[in-house]
């Protein structure tokens, strides 16, 4: 996945000599299909990988500030049933046994690269998309769960209950298994994510979101100057999001 | 006389078939008697009328999977589009989901008796974001 697709790029070569070709002959609405086909080619980029650093130094203990946005993103409604209820995001309380240190930190679907609930889907609804966003495509889940139990994450959660006034942008329904998508609906169009937004607004900067893959990026600087590590590293996934201080 | 009995029904039958053959015409297809509301917001359909009826579903089906697998967003066709232009409002100002009967989708969807399951999962009203599609 780190190499350009030649197809991809000739692709895009011819799209762009006939966009020159048609200037002159064709209607608007030939040009505007065009674009369209451009914006379609540029969307996902190979070379893009989204991930995320969360800095635990700067988690504050019981801080839910990500978690509250988060919710408030996608329309997660608890119903006051901590085992079943939809997180896509889930504080995890460490402590150090032997010196009493405590720590707390922010667990969502880690969008491995090698994810395991990809593997295990037997319809192919979990997928994982170019730009290494790990996702579920509801209109093809079962319901099976293999997927929840393949994450060594617990990242994914079931919908029980028949669900009202869902998001328009987190279609959401009862029989199928949803987790963090990274907020693709504000990525795809430049943003960041609901929960990395706001943590800065409340000053506290514990999450970095960018391209793993971009030099230039504040996720890359950060990742080269801190140490960071992968929670279950042993397992080999590569995951998406790292983590300093644990 | 059984037998008697048995070619007049088909004969009535088949008078009867030729009879509702006779008086339908085939020229113009059948067209639905419908009390579509009109859409509220945008200036215009992203397709004709009869191109949109016909095809709607596979605009839809297909834009789904570009949006979900590529990402792509602000396409020429999505579901948020439909909904964010043909949703009425109430005396109150409130937003009717489109799936209500007598709404946009509902309306058709009764009248051709095909069950439309996008909402038990996508917002039926547009929202706080739909601004921002």
């Amino acid at each position: 996945m780190t190499t350009s697709n030649p197809a991809t790029h000739s692709r895009r070569a011819v799209l762009k000599k006939s966009a020159v070709l048609l200037a002159g002959l064709a209607s608007g609405v030939k040009l505007v299909d065009l674009a369209m086909a451009a914006t379609k080619l540029e969307a996902t980029d190979q070379l893009v990988r989204w991930g995320m650093l969360v800095d635990v130094t700067r988690c504050a203990d019981g801080c839910t500030d990500c978690v509250d946005a988060c919710n408030t993103e996608h329309g997660l409604h608890g119903k006051g049933r901590p085992l079943t209820d939809a997180q896509y995001i889930r504080v995890v309380n460490l402590k150090d046994k032997s010196t009493g240190h405590t720590s707390s930190l922010p667990v969502m679907c880690q969008h491995c690269e090698t994810a395991p609930c990809v593997d295990v889907c037997p319809t192919g609804a979990s997928f994982r998309r170019e730009d290494g966003v790990v996702l579920v495509d509801k209109h093809t889940c079962i319901g099976c769960r293999y997927c929840m139990l393949a994450c060594p994450y617990k990242a994914r959660s079931f919908i029980h209950e028949n669900l009202t006034d869902q998001k328009p942008m987190t279609p959401r329904g009862k029989g199928t298994v949803e987790s963090c998508n990274f907020c693709t609906h504000r990525v795809d169009r430049g943003g960041t994510p609901a929960c990395v937004e706001a943590c800065a607004e409340k000053g506290h900067k514990a999450l970095v979101f960018g391209d793993l893959n971009d030099p230039g990026s504040e996720l890359y600087r950060q990742l080269r100057e801190k140490p960071s590590v992968q929670i279950r590293e042993d397992l080999n996934l590569n995951t998406g999001v790292r983590y300093h201080g644990v | 006389m059984i037998f008697i009995f048995r070619m007049a029904g088909l004969v009535a039958v088949f008078g009867m078939i030729s009879l509702s053959h006779s008086s339908r015409s085939y020229d113009q297809p059948p067209q639905p008697v419908l009390d579509l509301p009109k859409a509220v917001r945008g200036e215009s359909c992203v397709a004709p009328v009869e191109e949109m009826r016909r095809d709607h579903m596979d605009m839809l089906f297909h834009q789904r999977d570009e949006t979900m697998y590529f990402g792509v967003r602000d396409a020429r066709f999505s579901l948020i589009g439909c909904v964010s232009c043909h949703t009425q409002t109430d005396a109150d100002g409130q937003f009717i989901p489109i799936n209500a009967p007598g709404q946009f989708c509902q309306e058709c969807h009764s009248y051709t008796a095909v069950k439309m399951d996008c909402f038990q999962c996508h917002a039926a009203t547009p929202g706080q974001m739909a601004a921002d599609r």
